[in-house]
């Protein structure tokens, strides 16, 4: 990690030890992590906290799910980036939110370190 | 009755001759014997059912026609006394055998043919292929209680991920804070790969259940490879794979169900993912190919990894064969990718030397090579 500030994460989820692990993984790695359980959540968070660069968000979830999330945090924050995750998907989901503009996808069950790997691609990525 | 006097009354003759015409020439076998079962007479239908000409059969006791298993179960035997018995036969189900050594599945109705003084002097036997029909009636009988357990498969399989992801990570964040030697590394080792297994598993499961209703539409396979390569670009990228990609722009596009097509490369790109450790080669090819006047896309995806030994070559399409170590193959890929090319009618080639690689060669029908106007008009 660098000397800077380490880049704040939102993770969008609504399984609560699945969000629990994505924090867990992220702050393990040095990462800082703010948390919704939703897509409205995540607007909100993303309103309010001005660091969040990169946004991981589960693509089935209530109220507002990752694709509709996709697209407004698109258009309201287009510097931040997105990595969805769904259940093992189909290929066509998978062209879906990358035409969508979204940074990577991951199908579950993944790989901590698959993530980890995705995370750091997306922030060294640039915007 | 005034109305039918002016009409002119068929001969008997006329008759027979129009009859004999039409069994000539219809599409169901019609086969006249003898009662030394003896051909005598053997239609166009016949000769299309069963791939023997007329010159071929007539002349001979028929029983070439039927599989030596038929012949020593005794069936014959019990058909002809049916057929002395009530004169005639059927129509019932018969198993036959084709000249190419295939057996096949004809509807038969027998009858007996007896002279002016009715005296028995030989049978007749009228027959159509259903061989076809039966296998299509049992894919329609699969294909609804597959469509069944595959609902239930893939709504199980869509939500086992999320648990499956939640063991494993948590299982992988717990044995980064350990020491190797620590007592329970292992065990959680164990839980990781049992989670892996499952995971492999779930993932060929969702994958073949997941095929929507057939659907004919164009499909472009050079489009298709590239959406692959693409949704496979990370895997490919972690491994420092070297991509040689030559697709022929000029091949048009098959009809077939999206989903299963790409099914059917997924699993040979995948295979040729794995079958190579870091700085491999993947080498993907399409071209047009004419093989027994058709035309085929022909789709060759070569790896340079270890290679098949040819012990197991032969055993690659079964179902659950995998020589890929625990919790990585599940031994579907192939298998389910086979059974694909096959109901596509296509072909599938594989290619392996030991530590020189594989390629896997998919072949998949366009069309005829040439239509022939001609023929096409003789069909009225």
């Amino acid at each position: 990690m660098s000397l800077k500030t380490s880049p704040m994460i939102l993770v969008v989820e609504d399984d609560p030890s699945m969000r629990d692990l994505l924090k867990k993984v992220l702050e393990k790695n040095d990462y800082q992590v703010d948390l919704a359980d939703d897509g409205i959540r995540a607007m909100e968070r993303l309103r309010e906290n001005s660091d969040i660069s990169l946004v991981i968000s589960d693509i089935r979830m209530p109220n507002k799910d990752g694709m509709a999330l996709l697209e407004e945090a698109g258009s309201s924050f287009p510097w931040v980036k997105v990595i969805l995750i769904t259940a093992f998907g189909e290929v066509e989901q998978y062209l879906d939110a990358m035409n969508t503009g979204a940074f990577e996808y991951l199908n579950k069950p993944f790989r901590n370190q698959e993530l980890l790997d995705l995370v750091s691609r997306a922030l060294e990525s640039g915007s | 009755m005034s109305r039918v006097k002016g009409k002119k009354r068929a001969s008997p003759d006329l008759n027979r001759l129009a009859y004999t015409d039409a069994l000539r020439h219809s599409p169901d076998g019609f086969i006249v014997f003898d009662t030394e079962n003896v051909i005598l007479s053997y239609n166009l239908g016949a000769e299309k059912i069963f791939g023997y000409t007329k010159e071929e059969a007539v002349g001979r006791p028929f029983t070439f026609l039927i599989p030596p298993e038929i012949l020593e179960k005794g069936e014959l035997e019990r058909l002809q006394r049916q057929v002395d018995r009530h004169g005639r036969l059927g129509p019932c189900c018969v198993k036959r055998l084709h000249k190419n050594g295939a057996r096949i599945k004809l509807e038969l109705t027998r009858s007996i043919l007896r002279d002016g003084e009715g005296r028995l002097i030989g049978y007749e036997a009228l027959f159509r292929d259903i061989t076809r029909d039966l296998e299509f009636e049992r894919e329609i009988r699969l294909s609804e209680k597959f469509a069944a357990v595959g609902q239930l498969v893939s709504g199980l399989a869509h939500e086992l991920g999320t648990p499956l992801n939640i063991i494993n990570g948590h299982a992988e964040l717990i044995l980064s804070d350990l020491s190797p030697d620590h007592p329970y590394t292992e065990s959680l080792q164990t839980i990781i790969s049992a989670s892996h297994r499952m995971t492999a598993l779930m993932k060929s499961l969702l994958r073949y259940v997941s095929q929507k209703e057939p659907r004919e539409e164009p499909v472009n396979v050079n489009d298709m490879t590239r959406d692959l390569l693409n949704f496979l670009r990370i895997q490919i990228r972690k491994q420092k794979i070297r991509e040689s990609i030559e697709l022929d722009e000029q091949i048009p596009p098959i009809m077939g169900e999206k989903s299963q097509i790409e099914e059917m490369l997924l699993n040979i790109l995948i295979n040729a993912i794995q079958a190579q450790k870091s700085g491999g080669v993947i080498d993907v090819k399409s071209s047009l190919r004419s093989e027994d006047g058709w035309q085929y896309i022909a789709l060759s995806i070569r790896d340079a990894g270890e290679g098949i030994p040819s012990e197991v070559l032969p055993r690659i399409f079964e179902p659950f064969f995998t020589t890929k170590e625990v919790g990585k193959g599940t031994g579907l890929g192939l298998y389910i990718t086979h059974n694909l090319v096959q109901q596509y009618k296509g072909h599938i080639n594989v290619e392996s030397a030991p530590k020189k690689g594989t390629t896997v060669t998919i072949l998949l029908p366009v069309g005829p090579e040439q239509i022939n106007p001609r023929e096409e008009k003789e069909c009225p």
